[in-house]
């Protein structure tokens, strides 16, 4: 009895607190009847609805139904009806200010003392934010083409240790996350310091304002790479960094550097070479022509061990050494040297050296190389042929004659009777006869000569065309001069005849060859043309825009399609000279261009600033410039650049930074851990790759043991509930999301429950490749929904236990008294007596009898059915039912049913209780005798038993709960024999149902269904 | 055991036939006239026309509970002793019950008859000792107030 009081007053207790728990839970709690009016409306409800408890009860509950979701509350209110619960249903409600959130319902129907079900109670809990905030990070996640890094800050800000590591980091950085995790930036990157972010990290860590750190050069021995970083601190201290490699940016930036210099250079083939080591690093597609190799085939080998050569005997490592010398002392070189191709041949080169400091490479010497072996071999050939005149000359073939001018005699030497083929002996010739040696105007112009050199006294030199009279054609070249006597008048003439046939042809041969040289030099000219014209037009269509500017800013040379970007023609900024240039940088950013370019100059530094510059519209554009060396030019230093547009980078950076800043706030803050996983080839499981880092309040464990242990879900998670989740992967797979609840071990030792809403996505074909999603903590939700079930179980426990105890009772206290005195009576000497005691043990039955039934209908109704069905007449079964069955004297019984009806699929030991149960019950309402009428008959699909009564009726408003277990209007009784047959009934798939009028009498129709689905 | 003249009278209140003719038998078998009612009503109405020693009182019954039944004979008929049987066993119910005048409280169902007859054997006696001790007492109070008065009276005509 004392127990039973504390039971009471326990259950008053918790009761209470129940109803505490309601008004203060975090959770919308709202009953409402089962026509949907709320009754009840607590603060939270108040908060998510924004409808005051005043103004919310009374109504329908529809007000918070969306147009869309009219037909919702029917079909859950149907459910309650039932006495179903309606778990974690998430729809969508409308506010009373309009705005729709998305919810999670679970729906529990209310029920009375006597069990029927007289409303329904629903949690409502907002999943606007965690929906939306998953649907965000999902999208950022899948879209992120970034790398992030998240660290914690150690020492003081000495250290930074990696908490996260996604999977474009993996990519850029070639490393597993799992070998990063957790360890510290310095040991995983020891080139970090040198990279200069760690000051950076140090900076954002404590002053919590994000920066941009520069595309720099991060460098170590493992992996070496541009990285451009934008570091932020989460609310929780975490440093995160995101960044992208745009390590191939700067090497398309270098090529396309290298293209402008070459140009300059106006070059052919181009070799690299690192000053270092004179290593060649690369060498374009000409040079490799030249060299006869194949692409980047030279890379890496020695230049003095491949293409260079000499021309004295020395070693072409000396040579290379010394031309290294001059370029060190004086930054460039040039000359011709000869090479040597790949096969052994050799060609002679002009090359144009100089020095360069590349970012790659350090510092280079670039060598232009012009192919000049053509050239050459015409030179050496002309070098022959003249040594051949010489030769000619100094044979001396040269005749002499004299004239005298008094007497009109000629003589001539022997070597002029040699050239012109007369004998010696003939003697000089006459007028007539020199004459035949030329042509008739030569032998004029010969004579005008000799007349003008007596007359004038001036010198002659001439060529000639002789025809000898061996029929040979030749050229002579001759020279006469006037000789003077004392008083100054001509009185001979002296000349000399020389043979200049072999050196006529040889100027001819000249001539034809300088003529081809011409040629040759025009073709080259209009290759080299043809190349720059390429050249110019690929400059002008690419986006960036090259530049020359003067040490002070003045601009002397820019493409054309600086217009584009900036307004101003390139004539136009020639003539401004800095004033357009630097005069309309912001004055913000105009401090550090004016330093960078400074230092270009001065300190050969790269330049590589991004600043905003006023357009000639006045418009504000963001521009990333850069220029890596300068390069003298007839005494003034140049340096040779380009610059891109990057205001709508620029624009987008900043808004990703601003939705990159308000999404890791939302991560942060965001109660559920956020995960994604990888499905298992044969989709049992998926493995976890990542873990937000809230999993360490939650469950006390850290995301890398998550992420790195495939075991330790499991191991965390009692037997029986992994199972679980597990025989529901398929579904996950099917339906493409899905819900699992189970428990999970914290650190602290206890079980937490975890709601997993998990979500697939999958790849073109429709194969899960990832699964995102969160675990929300809902153990506190478990425990009140348990509480609230166990305290409901327990009622119902109790309602059960005091009615079956109390219908047990009796008829054991008549047993017990009956067999008290039935032993007494056979202790009698009398033999009357004696019968008399039998007699009394026979009334026993009854009771007997009376007591199975009760404890058979409880089992009927709490034992697990499973009706073996069988085909069955079910007229057979109802009369052989009657026969079994003692009924009134005062009831008529009548049957009626076809006689061949048709065997139906049913259980008959099940369905022989349910006719037992239902005639008791009909011959029982007819207490003063009247009708029993039963019926079979089928439709297409039923066949239905009709039991018919024509006794009290029942009354309407207990029609509703007839069914209900515990339902009764009698006074012994549990109330479960018509909830028994319900049940019996539905376990072979049919139905029951029931018509009464009071004082009329009651039909009970048992269906059962004459086709089955398999 | 019990002699013929001082038959006692029994009245049990049960709503159930099976209790009521299970009781009934055992008493009789003791030699108690029992009679019997499944109703409040109809014990009131044969309480009032018979003199009943005892009644056995079934807490539930179809028209009223059984301590309202007990608070309305203890105004009708004070001198019966009264015994409250129930199958719903509390603490409230027997605090109730013997607030109202009950003189025991008894658990349905009584498995061990012979102790439940020597119960009600034992009641039935303590209220006749109970009934005669009063008696008693009252033959003494009187003797005592007569020999008091006797010897005021007798020292009065002393005086006189």
């Amino acid at each position: 009895m004392a127990d039973d009081i504390e039971e009471r007053k326990r259950a008053e207790e918790t009761r209470s607190r129940l109803a505490a728990i309601v008004e203060s839970s975090d959770d919308a709690i709202i009953e409402k009847t089962l026509d949907g009016v709320i009754t009840s409306w607590n603060e939270a409800a108040e908060r998510l609805y924004g409808y005051t408890a005043e103004e919310a009860v009374g109504k329908s509950i529809s007000i918070l139904l969306p147009p869309d979701r009219r037909d919702e509350l029917t079909e859950i209110l149907e459910r309650v009806r039932r006495g179903e619960r309606v778990r974690h249903y998430e729809t969508r409600r409308a506010r009373k200010d309009g705005k729709i959130i998305d919810v999670s319902l679970t729906v529990s129907p209310i029920r009375d003392s006597t069990d029927g079900i007289m409303g329904a109670s629903t949690i409502a809990h907002d999943i606007t934010e965690s929906r939306e905030a998953e649907e965000r990070y999902r999208m950022m996640f899948e879209n992120m083409g970034d790398a992030v890094a998240v660290y914690q800050t150690v020492d003081e800000g000495q250290d930074f240790i990696f908490k996260g590591f996604n999977r474009v980091a993996e990519t850029i950085e070639k490393v597993k996350r799992e070998d990063v995790i957790d360890r510290r930036v310095t040991q995983a990157f020891p080139g970090v310091k040198e990279f200069g972010i760690l000051e950076v990290f140090r900076r954002v860590w404590r002053t919590g304002k994000p920066e941009h750190f520069p595309a720099g050069l991060y460098k170590d021995q493992r992996i070496v790479g541009w990285r451009e970083n934008y570091v932020y601190r989460l609310p929780s201290g975490e440093v995160v960094a995101i960044y992208q490699d745009i390590t191939e940016r700067r090497q398309a930036e270098e090529k396309l550097r290298l293209q402008s210099e070459i140009t300059e250079n106006m070059f052919e083939g181009v070799v690299l070479t690192r000053v270092g080591d004179g290593a060649i690093v690369y060498t374009n597609r000409r040079a490799e022509e030249m060299f006869g190799v194949g692409s980047g085939e030279l890379v890496g080998k020695k230049i003095a061990t491949t293409v260079a050569t000499s021309t004295d005997g020395r070693s072409p490592k000396s040579v290379v050494r010394e031309i290294t010398a001059i370029l060190r002392e004086r930054g460039s070189w040039s000359g011709e040297v000869r090479t040597v191709k790949k096969d052994g041949g050799l060609f002679w080169c002009r090359v144009g050296i100089s020095m360069l400091q590349s970012s790659q490479y350090g510092a280079v010497s670039v060598a232009v190389h012009e192919d000049i072996t053509e050239r050459k071999r015409v030179e050496d050939e002309l070098r022959g042929s003249e040594a051949k005149l010489k030769d000619a000359q100094s044979l001396g073939r040269i005749g002499s004659w004299e004239f005298d001018v008094e007497s009109s005699k000629i003589a001539w030497s022997d070597q002029t009777y040699e050239l012109y083929e007369r004998d010696v002996a003939l003697g000089p010739p006459t007028v007539e006869e020199e004459a035949a040696y030329y042509s008739p105007e030569q032998a004029a112009g010969l004579h005008e000569y000799a007349r003008r050199a007596i007359t004038e006294g001036i010198d002659f030199r001439y060529d000639l065309e002789v025809d000898l009279p061996s029929g040979r054609h030749a050229f002579y070249s001759g020279t006469m001069r006037p000789v003077k006597n004392a008083d100054g008048r001509v009185v001979r003439l002296f000349g000399t005849v020389q043979d200049i046939t072999e050196r006529k042809r040889m100027q001819d041969e000249l001539r034809r060859y300088s003529e081809h040289l011409g040629e040759l030099v025009s073709e080259r000219t209009v290759e080299l043309e043809e190349s720059e014209r390429k050249y110019r037009s690929l400059v002008e269509s690419i986006p960036d825009v090259p530049w020359t500017t003067d040490q002070k800013g003045g601009t002397t040379f820019i493409s054309h399609n600086v217009t584009r970007v900036y307004g101003y023609t390139p004539e136009e900024i020639y003539e401004a000279g800095d004033t357009v240039w630097l005069g309309r940088i912001h004055p913000d950013d105009l401090p550090h261009v004016q330093e960078a370019f400074e230092a270009l100059f001065t300190k050969n530094q790269m330049f590589d600033v991004e600043y905003r510059i006023q357009r000639k519209d006045g418009n504000w554009i963001w521009l990333h410039d850069r220029s890596v060396s300068t390069h003298e030019k007839g005494g003034v230093r140049y340096a040779y650049g380009v610059f891109s547009d990057i205001t709508h980078r620029k624009r987008t950076e900043e808004q990703l930074r601003a939705t990159r800043e308000r999404l890791e706030y939302v991560v942060a803050s965001n109660p559920a851990v956020i995960y994604t996983a990888k499905p298992l080839a044969d989709l049992s499981d998926f493995r976890l790759t990542y873990v937000s880092d809230r999993v360490v309040s939650m469950l006390g464990c850290e995301p890398h043991e998550m992420v790195g242990h495939p075991d330790f879900w499991e191991l965390h998670t009692p037997p029986e509930d992994a199972r679980r989740v597990l025989s529901q992967m398929p579904r996950l797979w099917k339906e493409g999301q899905h819900t699992f609840e189970y428990r999970f071990l914290h650190r602290d030792g206890t079980y937490r429950w975890i709601r997993e809403e998990a979500k697939v996505v999958r790849d073109a074909d429709g194969n899960p490749v990832e699964v995102n999603g969160y675990w929300t903590d809902v153990t506190e939700r478990r425990r009140l929904e348990e509480a609230l079930a166990r305290s409901q179980q327990l009622a119902a426990i109790g309602e059960m236990a005091a009615m079956v105890g109390h219908d047990l009772r009796n008829p054991l206290q008549g047993m017990t008294s009956t067999l008290y005195v039935a032993k007494q009576m056979f202790r009698s000497p009398k033999a009357t007596e004696r019968r008399e005691a039998k007699k009394l043990l026979d009334t026993l039955d009854g009771e007997i009898q009376y007591m199975d039934k009760i404890v058979s209908d409880l089992q009927d109704y709490a034992a697990p059915l499973q009706p073996k069905l069988a085909h069955t007449n079910p007229d057979e079964l109802l009369r052989n039912t009657m026969l079994s069955m003692s009924i009134a004297k005062n009831v008529k019984v009548r049957i009626i049913g076809k006689k061949n009806v048709q065997k139906v699929e049913l259980d008959e030991f099940l369905l022989r209780r349910v006719l037992t149960n239902l005639i008791t019950n009909a011959v029982q309402a007819m207490p003063k005798g009247g009708k029993l009428t039963l019926e079979t008959s089928t439709t297409d699909n039923h066949l239905a038993i009709s039991i018919r009564d024509t006794g009290v009726g029942i009354p309407r408003e207990n029609l509703r709960r007839l069914f209900g277990p515990f339902f009764t209007t009698k006074a012994k009784g549990q109330g479960l024999g018509l909830a028994v047959c319900r049940r019996l009934v539905e376990a072979q798939g049919g139905s029951i149902e029931v018509e009464s009028k009071v004082g009329r009498g009651s039909t009970f129709v048992v269906k059962l269904p004459l086709k089955r689905q398999k | 055991m019990m002699k013929e003249e001082k038959k006692q009278r029994i009245l049990v209140i049960d709503d159930d036939r099976v209790v009521l003719n299970g009781f009934k038998r055992a008493l009789q078998l003791k030699g108690y006239t029992v009679d019997t009612a499944e109703t409040g009503k109809e014990a009131i109405m044969k309480s009032k026309r018979a003199f009943y020693d005892l009644a056995l009182i079934d807490i539930r019954l179809p028209d009223m509970e059984g301590t309202r039944l007990l608070s309305e004979m203890r105004d009708s008929v004070p001198h019966m002793v009264k015994i409250i049987v129930t199958g719903y066993p509390s603490q409230e119910n027997a605090v109730e019950a013997l607030n109202k005048g009950a003189d025991a409280y008894i658990i349905k169902p009584i498995l061990n008859t012979a102790e439940f007859l020597g119960a009600i054997k034992e009641h039935l006696r303590k209220h006749e000792e109970a009934k005669k001790y009063d008696e008693e007492k009252m033959v003494e109070y009187v003797k005592a107030r007569a020999e008091e008065h006797e010897a005021k009276v007798s020292s009065r005509r002393s005086r006189k």
